[in-house]
């Protein structure tokens, strides 16, 4: 098994039994999402502790109200993340002053050094998207790959970016686009 | 693409600036409205920016085909960007705290979905069994789990953690320890060959001193078990240990270069223990 279509399918019926308020549903979508989830929380708070609370969070809240996935806007794995990686910003902001700059500089090192997943089992078709991701970060021009990172992974709103680049914000914004833009181009492609 | 220098004043979507929407008949500036959407995407707005992204997802993205397909395409990228994070377990408690939690919160169910009360019934309970061992003593566990200081050291959280694992095995016993100095909750567990302790918030002893763990039987003949100072206020002990046949528990603050022989008399904790006959091995305390 490992093909997207299959994947999908899979976590609609997860879903499905969530709803009803199966609880070995919800262990099953645990496994499936737990090590992404965990794993994006801790780029982007940078903390172990803040990351297990964002993924905490997270599960929780998909627990207490699996009706907000609604299935016509796109797969459960995109919601879940989605909704995992706003807790994480917006706990990046809230805790802003615990981080430390060099925490952040670490946070927004380039993905090609890293192992794609340790001793961390996925399925087939994720861990090959994952693959293409990084491969669609790294082929952007730097400027435009520096504010995606800055905002996706360090949590930094579009203003704060160009006050840490010293550039304009409509200079910020103009690259984001451009990025987003060549992303979904190279996404589509690899699809 | 021409990157704007310097920033335009419409671009910043001041007080005075114009919607990048217009009014039937009038063109639409997209190049506007798709900045402000991928900025959206990736959460990266705020202020007027953010207001002026959530109207035009509430007000023009209705009447919009195109739009919403760009909002469409953004999501599916923000939601392909979380692949680009390595994966990575989550701490091993985190389940069985959600397994606790979602005990207590059921799922927010319409009538219309909502399983038959005895099926429901059903299923909790298979979970309560494999929860029980950890219920009594895991959601006090937690809250204290959250409070532990953001700064602390990775490895005293990993101690912690295993801590934890030991105490809340199904075999353990636990004893709340009393205290007339300090209201900082610390926890002795035992259990075969294996003893526990746990705290937060434990203030350090004096310069030069340390807290000694003691276990005694028949009321005033005491054995030393261990030398411990919290760090950042966590206590986090396992020891290789057989506390079962002692019948209470002191921990006294000593200077560090006092011979361990009996109990001084400074007891910062004690507890009472319930004593079970066990066959005579071996009890030495290894950490």
């Amino acid at each position: 098994m490992g093909d997207r279509e299959e994947l999908d399918r899979l976590d609609l019926e997860l879903h499905a039994r969530l709803r009803d308020g199966d609880p070995t549903a919800f262990e099953e979508l645990y496994r499936r999402y737990a090590p992404g989830a965990y794993g994006l929380a801790l780029r982007v708070t940078g903390h172990e502790l803040l990351a297990q609370e964002v993924a905490h969070d997270a599960f929780l809240a998909l627990w207490r109200a699996p009706e907000a996935f609604d299935p016509s806007r796109g797969p459960f794995r995109s919601f879940f993340l989605s909704l995992v990686h706003h807790r994480a910003v917006d706990t990046v902001r809230r805790e802003e002053r615990l981080r430390r700059r060099t925490d952040r500089a670490a946070n927004l090192e380039p993905f090609l050094g890293e192992d794609v997943a340790e001793d961390v089992v996925e399925e087939a078709w994720i861990a090959s998207r994952r693959t293409e991701v990084r491969k669609a970060l790294t082929e952007l021009p730097d400027e435009q790959r520096r504010v995606v990172e800055m905002a996706y992974f360090g949590g930094m709103t579009q203003a704060a970016i160009a006050q840490e680049l010293r550039i304009p914000l409509g200079t910020v914004k103009t690259r984001t686009l451009a990025a987003m833009q060549k992303l979904r181009r190279f996404l589509e492609t690899s699809e | 693409m021409n990157e704007h220098e310097p920033d335009a004043p419409a671009a910043s979507g001041g007080p005075g600036a114009s919607r990048p929407w217009a009014p039937p008949g009038q063109p639409v500036d997209h190049a506007r409205i798709d900045e402000l959407l991928a900025g959206h995407a990736l959460h990266a707005l705020d202020g007027s920016d953010q207001l002026e992204a959530e109207r035009i997802l509430t007000e023009h993205l209705p009447t919009c085909e195109r739009c919403r397909g760009t909002v469409s395409q953004f999501r599916a990228i923000t939601a392909d960007l979380a692949f680009a994070s390595r994966p990575k377990e989550p701490p091993e408690m985190l389940l069985p705290r959600l397994r606790m939690e979602t005990l207590a919160v059921p799922v927010d169910q319409s009538p219309q979905t909502r399983p038959p009360a005895a099926h429901r019934m059903s299923k909790i309970g298979s979970w309560l069994s494999a929860a029980a061992a950890i219920v009594l003593i895991g959601l006090i566990l937690w809250n204290a789990f959250l409070h532990v200081r953001l700064s602390q050291l990775t490895g005293t959280q990993s101690d912690f953690n295993k801590a934890t694992n030991v105490i809340s095995q199904p075999d353990t016993k636990r004893v709340t320890l009393d205290s007339f100095h300090t209201r900082a909750p610390v926890l002795f567990g035992y259990r075969e060959e294996q003893v526990v302790l746990q705290g937060l918030d434990v203030e350090a002893p004096a310069t030069g001193n340390v807290y000694r763990l003691w276990l005694g039987k028949d009321h005033d003949r005491f054995r030393f078990v261990h030398d411990f100072k919290p760090r950042g206020g966590v206590v986090a002990l396992v020891l290789d240990f057989d506390a079962r046949k002692y019948d209470r528990i002191v921990i006294t603050e000593e200077p560090e270069s006092a011979r361990p022989t009996q109990p001084g008399s400074d007891v910062r904790w004690s507890a009472t223990l319930k004593a079970t006959p066990v066959a005579s091995g071996s009890d030495q305390p290894a950490a």
